[in-house]
């Protein structure tokens, strides 16, 4: 009875205030036919020290790469997390609180997620967010979701530009089993090149919306982006931008390129890898959107503070959501990622102004180092020869040579980036995209480059 | 006006913050960036000193109402403690610093866990297989549909789309239906006593044909916090006519260790881990949505599922699933904490807390039946019950009055208004981890309500203690302001 508290006298008064013999009388009620006769097959209590030493085990039996020689990124990336936002983020007022549904005992809360809300709309160029989502993958569902929405069922084909995240794009395959939307990917030719992939072609009146990512998958930029952001707005559709939140630092948002919603995924701000969740989903768009973007909203009201007309935050536009409009809601989203948000609004406050645009100058020029290097050994090629990118870029090796290069760093406790899906092109089974963070250093960008030295 | 001060408003110019690398480092090199894309501001983002940023949020979170503060009877919501040893589980760096493309083989311990958690599940539910994917409870109701729709599709039932739901259920159920595509056929169990019988299924089987029927989503115990005992009728009806029954798994920690969903008939369960299992709600995520199944579904799972070949673990999808609904492999540090609680208490241990969730909710029953109009008071509940506020009402006070008083004296509201069955309903659920003590000062503050409702009514409604009250919803939804921006734009 780990955390139960009653003494065996304080038991016998409530059964006895409650009308029962014994525990076995309250539970009558279930049918005798239905009760499990047997215990649960799981193991024996262990104490606190027993499951340390099992966790201890677990993790020895893994190997653990430090984190500035993980070289990988699509969607979760290796940043430092200062320890303020352990700190502040462990509080319990925080992480053992409810949604804020009642706003008198939740305004701590709901101010934290107003602020995160703030940074989201800056750092996309958006007017309004939500409170979070599962993830980027699930988000962008959502994003694809909400532009079918709003076009009510009237124009049903969703084009995915290429290279944005096949995982992602899984994550839209599933949910679109219920949505029944055509998805259909621009291909890029020989060229292979997304701005000159015939997007334009694809777009029809029956097109809800393209989607881009931004930097695409593989990590190039896409100086066309507002061209054909353009393109997309003329066809009548919508323009979804995946998007990597810390490249604001250096780059412009999706906002001051044309989208009209912007998602993806903001685990880089301040959330630990945690082996891929939980995640931070964001989803941000115009205003005039708002009305069926799913999920929920804080907002700024009025109210009472001590005996004086005041200000406090609330949950609204609630008409959305599931627990009011039940089958007409925008979403079934209920739990989200409450926590993860405050982690990146006390993340964003810490490093502020200065440094986010410090720390992505850092990632921008760790990854202009290591392209350097990794490009000047001989065999080594990258992926879009003359693109550029923010901190992750993809390079294509001889036939056969990539898993060496990777398995050997693995010996070295390297993570030489990510195995790129070879769904988008057979030649990336040749290929690595890697990333790099402000955790790294030259040592660390060394280390790599010899591993892929030793084996060419 | 007392306004709230932002972050924002604590910004001076020119001031640093946390220095993750040293302030003074610079890059090396000169940016190579399209100019198209090149930003040439930084963002505005406050410039605050770490101290000042500590002293805003430590400010900001005594403004907030945490199990670690008090007593949180919010039915349907399972507000247990969050034990410490689970927390200080999960932020272990070999779990929370690893990259979610490690391969395999070099992460066999974090495979490991997930095997066993998952043959738990299984077990605890009475279930075949269990995905760990689903994020959160309502993305594991979708999962589940989406399980239900693929398995008909295969079988080519296409004609079958009708999924029915109470219209006692929570509102997750019949959109998370709607979004995998089903039509949802809300059955008015409201006013049939809040439980879902045969009659009222066969009605529904006569409207739409046998053959168009889906299934069901159904909880046990009901919301009204009754074992449903005509379950197994209900269950072998819809199997009759092919039917598939889904569990919510909002409600199982009154079961653990004593019944299970899977004996009971049904053949697809979602679990909240950040209910039964005890992982904290986060003020509103991450949770975890577990999906298990009874074998003629498990080839339809979402992936990446764990599997076991001799003494190593790998990744594997089921071979018609309906693929991967999220990224990566499911909410791991999460499950991290929901595996370590399920060890700290044991196969003993889990039963227990299901029958001290009953014994505690039992005993606040019999304590507030006297005064508070509590329907099947005359029976035993499960591990939580519905009480109405509806008696006060010629004196002016309704749910939300008791709620905002529970507020103002130190309590959280139990869960208002919900399910509709009961007229100004609050449903209470205490949970295990509640002392005597605790549950004693509640009842108290509750007798003292409904005696002031009778006697005082307007002191009821004066919430003295709350700093912040009286939020005006209409306004914020009519003049939406949910963000920040700079004096200047």
């Amino acid at each position: 009875m780990t955390f139960i508290p009653h003494t065996a006298e304080q038991r016998a008064r409530m059964l006895a205030a409650a009308g029962a013999k014994d525990i076995e009388d309250l539970l009558g009620t279930i049918p005798a036919d239905l009760r499990l006769n047997r215990p649960l097959n799981v193991p024996e209590a262990h104490g606190e020290a027993g499951v340390c030493r099992r966790i201890h085990r677990l993790v020895t039996d893994s190997q653990q790469i430090a984190l500035n020689r993980v070289f990988a990124g699509g969607g979760v990336y290796p940043h430092f997390v200062p320890a303020v936002v352990d700190e502040l983020s462990h509080r319990g007022e925080f992480y053992t609180a409810y949604t804020p549904y009642q706003p008198e005992i939740s305004q701590g809360m709901l101010q934290c997620i107003y602020e995160y809300q703030s940074y989201i709309c800056m750092l996309t160029g958006m007017e309004v967010t939500n409170a979070s989502g599962y993830d980027g993958g699930t988000t962008l569902a959502d994003s694809v979701l909400m532009s079918a929405l709003s076009h009510k069922g009237k124009r049903t084909k969703v084009v995915f530009a290429p290279h944005v995240d096949p995982q992602a794009k899984d994550v839209v395959a599933a949910y679109n089993i219920g949505m029944e939307l055509e998805l259909v990917t621009g291909n890029p030719p020989d060229g292979r090149y997304e701005g000159e992939c015939g997007l334009k072609d694809l777009l029809d009146d029956n097109t809800t919306c393209v989607v881009f990512q931004y930097p695409n998958c593989l990590g190039y930029t896409y100086a066309e982006l507002a061209e054909r952001i353009q393109e997309v707005h003329d066809a009548g559709a919508f323009a979804i931008v995946m998007y990597y939140p810390f490249a604001a630092g250096m780059l412009k948002t999706p906002g001051e390129l044309g989208a009209d919603i912007v998602c993806g995924e903001a685990q880089c701000l301040g959330n630990p890898m945690g082996f891929g969740g939980p995640l931070l989903g964001f989803l941000a768009c115009r205003e005039k959107l708002v009305r069926v973007m799913p999920g929920r909203l804080i907002g700024k009201t009025k109210c009472e503070r001590g005996d004086a007309e005041g200000e406090g935050f609330v949950m609204t536009l609630q008409a959305r959501e599931q627990h009011i409009r039940r089958v007409r809601a925008t979403s079934n989203i209920c739990s989200n990622e409450a926590l993860l948000a405050l982690r990146t609004c006390i993340y964003m406050g810490a490093i502020g102004r200065s440094g986010f645009t410090q720390l992505a100058e850092l990632c921008h020029d760790n990854a202009l180092a290591a392209h350097e290097a990794l490009t000047a050994i001989d065999g080594v090629s990258d992926y879009y020869e003359g693109r550029m990118f923010f901190n992750e870029f993809t390079l294509l090796f001889p036939e056969g040579k990539r898993d060496a290069i990777y398995d050997l760093a693995l010996e070295r406790g390297i993570l030489a980036g990510v195995k790129p899906d070879a769904r988008q092109a057979p030649d990336l089974n040749n290929a690595l995209t890697f990333a790099f963070t402000e955790i790294h250093r030259e040592s660390d960008i060394n280390a790599l480059v010899n591993c892929v030295k030793e084996v060419l | 006006m007392a306004e709230p001060t932002l972050i924002f408003d604590r910004s001076q110019p020119g001031r640093r913050g946390t220095q993750v690398r040293a302030h003074d480092t610079k890059p090396a090199r000169e940016a190579k960036l399209p100019p198209e894309l090149a930003r040439a501001e930084p963002l505005p983002l406050p410039e605050v000193d770490e101290q000042t940023l500590v002293r805003h949020y430590v400010n900001l979170s005594h403004n907030n109402f945490g199990v670690d503060n008090g007593f949180y009877p919010l039915g349907s919501c399972t507000m247990k403690y969050n034990p410490k040893a689970t927390e200080h589980a999960a932020s272990q760096p070999g779990f929370a610093m690893v990259h979610p493309t490690q391969p395999a083989r070099t992460v066999q311990g974090l495979l490991e866990l997930m095997h066993e958690l998952q043959d738990w599940l299984s077990d605890i539910c009475g279930m075949d297989a269990t995905s760990l994917q689903p994020a959160a409870g309502a993305q594991g109701e979708f999962a589940g549909m989406l399980v239900f729709r693929r398995y008909f599709e295969d079988r080519g039932e296409t004609e079958r789309r009708v999924m029915i739901v109470p219209d006692s259920a929570h509102g997750t159920n019949p959109a998370s239906a709607k979004l995998a595509g089903f039509d949802v056929h809300e059955v008015d169990c409201v006013n049939h006593g809040g439980v879902m019988t045969v009659e009222l299924l066969e009605q529904v089987i006569e409207k739409h044909g046998a053959d168009r029927i889906a299934g069901i989503m159904l909880t046990n115990p009901s919301t009204l916090g009754i074992f449903e005992d005509n379950i197994t009728p209900v269950a072998n009806r819809l199997h009759d006519v092919g039917a598939q029954l889904y569990y919510d798994g909002a409600n199982l920690n009154a079961l653990l260790g004593l019944t299970r969903p899977g004996d009971m008939g049904f053949d697809l369960v979602h679990l909240n881990l950040h209910k039964t299992f005890s992982t904290p709600h986060g003020g509103g995520g991450p949770g975890s949505g577990p999906i298990g199944v009874q074998g003629h579904l498990a080839d339809y799972l979402p992936g990446p599922l764990v599997k076991r070949e001799g003494e190593s673990y790998d990744w594997t999808s089921p071979e018609k699933s309906i693929g991967r609904i999220k990224l990566y492999h499911g909410q791991y540090l999460v499950l991290v904490r929901a595996w370590a609680y399920i060890l700290l208490n044991g196969a003993q241990g889990l039963r227990d807390v299901a029958e001290h969730a009953i014994l505690n909710a039992n005993y606040v029953q019999a304590r507030l039946k006297d005064a508070f109009e509590i329907p099947y008071a005359d029976r035993y509940c499960m591990h939580e019950f519905v009480a109405s506020a509806d008696s006060f009402k010629d004196q002016g006070i309704r749910a939300m009055d008791i709620s905002k008083a529970l507020l103002n004296d130190g309590f959280h509201a139990p869960t208002t208004y919900f399910p509709l069955i009961v007229h100004e309903a609050l449903m209470v659920e205490p949970t295990e981890t509640e002392s005597m003590e605790t549950l004693d000062t509640f009842c108290e503050a509750m007798l003292r309500y409904a005696e002031l409702a009778r006697t005082d009514p307007e002191k009821l409604k004066a919430l003295e203690n709350l700093a912040v009250k009286h939020l005006d919803e209409t306004y914020a939804a009519r003049n939406l302001n949910a963000r920040w921006t700079p004096p200047e734009e």
